[in-house]
């Protein structure tokens, strides 16, 4: 009776737990402090559980909300705060850069790399004043790392574990587009994560295209 | 009722599972913060993910061999040969391929270091190792060279680079420099220097040899250019186009690929040298000079040859086939032979090369190569130096210590020593824990260098940053040089004083020096030399220590430690012995008669020791050596505790029971006694014994190899076309491997390319004796007894046969392995739950399970690949013919519009394989070369007649001449 009683407890906490995560998850995103970006739109924005592709059922990413014992960092909405508060919506939408200009890897190497200080510092250099205070400190950031030669910690958003492969040039010479897998960065004034990258949601995308679904081609 | 349970109102089974699988399920997903540091300025040549390559030397050994070094990220991942390099054409040998491993050894020094003696409670000196600044050490080592009544200098053999900066500071500070090492070939100078009067070394060219005689010498392991005779020797084998004769006491891997394997009585090679000279000058009536005709004259064939205890009739038919061939050898002695006789029998061997007029042909002196190691003067000038003058300074440079016999023995005469040690070293082993003051020196992977030989310079150059706070020697040297002669302006930058050297030297610009190291070599101008015949007269003395009753030590090179320089690293130490198939341990080889006579058994435990040292080590029965003679391998390993590799097994080290006189290498006599034995065998393989079944093929020829293709192929295959598995309609690749036993020669490079392409973890003795090797591929010994009557060692590199029917793969429960549409059995690790019953179902047991999750130590992470996955606990894994490889130049063809091209892609084994025994491609291309090997005359498939398996690997038979 006792052990009973103990799994019936256990199972009241993780549901309530669960339901915690969902509420924290919606209060993680702190969109209201981060007014002022303009053309903001909810793209990528968590929408509930089952809306990824036809996934499996085992590859939906229900696990990955459990915060207590689970990671966020593997959740579609996942939105780690950022040593600066990087905007893409600036650089993209209002001061039209390419992907490519700082991403420059992409079609180069498997992976694409976040760009060098050194990268950042082109612009910057000159670019200092914007007039805006939350920008401007944001820039004294950047300028901070420069000054003291450091590199700067971003936190990975789209994290994929050690056994996968992913070419990024294979990708782009192949028509894939940044934004069907990173959705549509330049509209999120904070980069999350706008697809589960689960293996059945690659796949489908590899079944409609005609690519390879030999494990091999990933796994190894 | 207190515990009853009310059926209500207790949860289920069912919501208990539910609950665990919700919990469980809950731990799968990790939840790691990752952060990306993206470099503070982009490189301008590399891009992140893609590979560069930079052309270097290696300094491993004196060979020269050009190497490219694999970056990635700004760290070396993998050192290949450069394919351009005339020396091993793209190939390298095991020591070569350790390299990365020597470069990131954690047990590198990091920063000067000064070591104080305090004394611990009981009075015993403790020392402790203190760090300096780098201008702190460098001001201890000018003063003491300032104030230095005498200094002596003893190092390794060192590049070219080095050599010529430290040659000038020695003749500057009036310094006396030696330089030594174990595997030297002074005698073989020496020998050269008396019959032809050229001060070099000879180069042999067996590319076209048609013949081959070795006393003993193991050109295909690590004698003078053990890449390039392996690349040209395999050149001939191939066809069986070549004769190879091996004389020796003990069968070297050498000597396990000859046709004609003769087991001689140690040290009596020069009789069996002598008796072929005459024999040889009786048939072609050569001019030789009136005095040794003379004293050939008074030898008579039958006494030499009674005493090497080798039938009359192997000397005749030998002489009379050298005498027939258009281009015949014949090789000095290997370490075995290094005897008292060891400079005569060199001596012998070039008169028979004379003789045959190989001189010229497939003996050269033009390139001028020489050996600098001197130990006469070594033996003087230790002997003399005075340990108890406080202002005598001795600088070490190069692993020494255990070199050195034990009346030489810098260790024990620096117990109560006044004078100063200084040294200069990558790692902290056994020498550098003598020193005082130790000063750090780079890799040759983090610095220039430059090697001549073979009518090339061939450069090294950095190929990734220095780890530690380590300068090149001459840096050093100079930045003292310029204290104590108060010059200012001179530059100490490394690469300022490389170009200087190539300036100097080689009269090169700019221009050409950055061509030549974009290259990694330059042809230098040669001066052909025509030798002729200088000797007037030689002689041996009286036959000593030819006593049958007593028992003889033989030195016994291998492939994995050579002469210790890779005490350190765990690949090496993993690597088992091709012969003994012991790793990480030491042994000691007896024949069976021996043995009996001993009393010992296989496997025992045993100590030998004389006057001047011990070695423990596992009885290994080895019916291919001489009766009453003791094998030891040289080398195996210092015990050094400073050392994380090298610490894990105890003391072995066999170099110290030879006293070393001139160029022989002579123990005095031993005792061997059983030890308790240690609590398991760390020996890989069972048996070598194939119980009957005719597993391992070897081809005995009788006239030459057109025999072969008139035979009739011996069809077994019971259940030829049987296969369970619905066929694939209409693929592009089918990937194949072919393994030509005939050029194996068992030389482990494979192994260690494997190790480090691959990130196979080094898992340490104790789980290798449980048989948990992970290595996917293993050079695995048969011995084989043939119809002609001789005993036959054959090398099988037994790797993931990619079976079509493949037996590991329907017993998968989790689909983790399956057959892919390009014929590979593959592997998936994020799949697999680790049942195991792939492993035991499959018949090559080439599958390795991770019983534990294997931690690299930390600096050795550096060198993982970043293309294959680390496999965590309770993952299977197995080769996969590199994958990677496959996949990257599969994806590099479909860029250029193209298919990928035969031999485009190389698998880290093919790469390395310096006979080149292992080939790869696409079997559904007919053109392919390996489409060609596998439809070879002597091509079978392992097991295959036996258990319809359907291998993608075509194992080539062995060759053998019939004698």
């Amino acid at each position: 009776m006792l052990a009973s009683f103990l799994q019936g407890l256990a199972l009241l906490f993780a549901v309530a737990l669960i339901s915690q995560d969902y509420r924290d998850l919606e209060k993680n995103t702190p969109l209201e402090k981060l007014t002022g970006y303009p053309n903001y739109k909810s793209v990528g924005k968590f929408k509930g559980l089952f809306q990824d592709g036809k996934a499996a059922p085992w590859d939906l990413h229900i696990i990955d909300y459990f915060k207590l014992f689970g990671a966020t960092p593997r959740a579609r909405g996942y939105r780690p705060n950022q040593p600066i508060k990087f905007s893409h919506v600036v650089h993209v939408q209002k001061l039209k850069l390419d992907c490519g200009y700082c991403h420059w890897t992409a079609t180069k190497s498997p992976y694409a790399a976040i760009p060098s200080v050194e990268t950042c510092m082109t612009c910057h250099s000159q670019v200092q004043q914007t007039g805006i205070e939350e920008w401007d400190v944001e820039i004294k950031k950047l300028l901070d790392y420069y000054q003291k030669g450091e590199q700067i910690p971003w936190v990975k958003v789209h994290v994929q574990p050690a056994y996968v492969k992913f070419n990024h040039e294979a990708h782009i010479r192949g028509g894939v587009g940044c934004h069907e897998c990173h959705g549509q960065v330049g509209e999120m004034p904070v980069v999350e994560r706008a697809s589960s990258m689960k293996m059945g949601w690659c796949i489908e995308c590899h079944r409609q295209r005609g690519a390879s679904i030999d494990c091999y081609s990933c796994h190894y | 009722m207190l515990f009853k349970i009310n059926k209500k109102s207790a949860s289920t089974r069912r919501d208990f599972l539910t609950s665990a699988a919700l919990f469980s399920l809950a731990g799968c997903a990790d939840n790691k913060l990752e952060l990306i540091h993206p470099h503070f300025k982009d490189p301008e040549y590399a891009i992140p993910g893609n590979s560069v390559y930079y052309a270097t030397l290696c300094t491993e050994c004196q060979a020269g061999c050009g190497l490219l070094a694999e970056t990635k990220e700004g760290r070396v991942i993998k050192v290949e040969g450069n394919p351009d390099h005339p020396i091993n054409k793209g190939k390298t040998c095991a020591l070569g391929q350790s390299l990365p491993q020597a470069h990131y050894d954690p047990n590198r020094v990091r920063e000067p270091i000064e070591k104080t003696q305090l004394n611990d409670s009981k009075g015993n000196p403790v020392f402790s190792f203190n760090p300096l600044q780098l201008n702190d050490a460098l001001s201890k080592f000018a003063t003491k060279i300032k104030n230095a009544s005498k200094i002596l200098w003893i190092s390794k053999e060192l590049d070219s680079f080095s050599s010529l900066y430290v040659q000038e500071f020695c003749k500057k500070f009036n310094i006396n420099f030696i330089t030594y090492e174990f595997f030297n070939y002074e005698h073989v100078q020496k020998a050269c220097k008396r019959v032809f009067d050229v001060d070099a070394l000879p180069e042999y060219d067996l590319s076209s040899a048609d013949i081959i005689v070795s006393f003993g010498a193991e050109f295909l392991e690590y004698w003078l250019n053990p890449v390039k005779f392996s690349r040209d020797w395999a050149f001939r084998r191939k066809n069986a186009q070549v004769f190879h004769c091996q004389i020796e006491p003990r069968q070297t891997l050498t000597g396990a690929k000859a046709d004609l394997w003769l087991c001689i009585k140690p040290h009596t090679e020069i009789y069996f040298a002598l008796a072929l000279l005459k024999a040889i000058q009786k048939l072609k009536n050569s001019p030789l000079p009136v005095e040794i005709l003379s004293y050939l004259n008074k030898l008579e064939i039958e006494d030499l040859i009674s005493k090497t205890d080798i039938p009359s009739h192997f000397l005749h038919s030998l002489a009379n086939k050298l005498v027939m061939a258009s281009s015949p050898v014949v090789l000095g002695g290997g370490v075995q032979a290094r005897g008292e006789h060891a400079e005569t029998l060199e001596v012998a061997c070039l008169l028979i090369n004379y003789c045959l007029e190989a001189v010229g042909k497939t003996i050269d002196f033009s390139s001028g190569v020489k050996c600098s190691s001197d130990f006469a003067s070594l033996d003087k000038a230790l002997s003399e130096f005075d340990f108890s003058d406080p202002k005598a300074v001795l600088i070490l440079s190069g692993n020494i210590e255990p070199w050195l016999p034990t009346r030489l023995s810098i260790s024990e005469k620096a117990k109560q020593k006044q004078a100063s040690i200084i040294g200069f070293f990558e790692i902290l082993n056994t020498t550098a824990k003598l020193c005082d003051l130790i000063l750090p020196v780079d890799n040759c992977l983090e610095t220039f260098s430059a090697q001549v030989r073979g009518g090339l310079v061939t450069l090294g150059q950095p190929a990734m940053l220095r780890l530690y706070k380590s300068r090149h020697i001459s840096e050093y040297l100079t930045a003292v040089q310029n204290a104590l002669l108060n010059n200012q302006d001179s530059n100490v930058d490394v690469y300022n004083l490389f170009e200087n050297y190539l300036r100097k030297s080689f009269n090169l610009n700019s221009q050409e020096i950055k061509k030549a190291q974009e290259v990694g070599f330059f042809p230098l101008a040669k001066s052909k030399i025509k030798p002729k015949l200088a000797i007037k007269s030689f002689s041996i003395g009286a036959a000593k220590d030819l006593d049958d009753a007593k028992l003889k030590l033989l030195p016994l090179g291998t492939v994995k430690a050579w002469d210790g320089r890779g005490e350190n690293r765990g690949w090496l130490h993993e690597l088992h012995d091709p012969i003994s198939l012991v790793s990480w341990d030491c042994w000691i080889e007896l024949h069976p008669k021996t043995a009996k006579k001993l009393r010992l058994k296989n496997k025992d435990y045993v100590k030998l020791y004389n006057s001047s040292g011990y070695i423990e080590g596992i009885v290994v029965i080895n019916p291919l050596m001489k009766p009453g003679t003791v094998g030891v391998p040289l080398g195996i390993t210092s015990g050094e505790e400073s050392l994380s590799f090298a610490k894990i097994v105890k003391w072995a080290n066999a170099n110290k029971l030879f006293d070393l006189k001139e160029s022989s290498l002579l123990a005095s006599s031993f005792k061997i006694e059983k030890t308790t034995p240690r609590k398991q065998v760390y020996q890989t393989q069972v048996t070598t014994d194939e119980h009957g079944r005719d597993l391992i093929k070897v081809k005995v020829l009788k006239s030459d190899y057109s025999e072969l293709k008139s035979e009739v192929k011996d069809e077994k295959h019971h259940h030829h076309g049987v296969n369970l598995y619905e066929q694939r309609k209409k693929p592009m690749f089918k990937w194949g491997l072919s393994v030509d036993l005939a050029i194996c020669t068992g030389c482990s490079a494979c192994v260690v390319a494997c190790y480090a392409e691959n990130n196979i973890p080094v898992v340490g003795p104790r789980i290798v004796a449980q048989g948990r090797r992970m290595s996917w591929i293993t050079i695995h010994q048969y011995t084989k007894n043939l119809p002609d009557n001789s005993v036959r060692r054959v090398f099988v590199p037994l790797m993931c046969q990619q079976c079509g029917n493949a037996p590991c793969e329907p017993v998968c429960p989790v689909y983790a392995t399956y057959h892919n549409e390009e014929g590979l059995n593959a592997m998936i690790y994020n799949r697999c739950v680790g049942t195991r019953y792939c492993a035991n179902n499959c018949v090559y047991k080439v599958r390795r399970f991770n019983w534990f999750e294997y931690e690299f130590p930390d600096s050795l992470k550096l060198q993982l690949n970043p293309d294959v996955t680390k496999r965590g606990v309770g993952v299977m894994e197995k080769c996969n013919f590199c994958i990677q490889r496959i996949n990257e130049v599969k994806f590099r063809a479909k860029k250029e519009g193209r298919l990928p091209r035969d031999g485009e892609i190389q698998t880290a084994c093919q790469q390395s394989c310096p006979t080149g025994a292992i080939v790869f491609g696409n079997l559904l291309d007919e053109s392919s070369l390996v489409s060609q090997t596998v439809k070879s005359e002597r091509g079978w498939k392992l097991l295959d007649d036996m258990v319809n398996t359907q291998p993608a690997v075509t194992y080539l038979a062995d060759l053998k001449f019939q004698t």
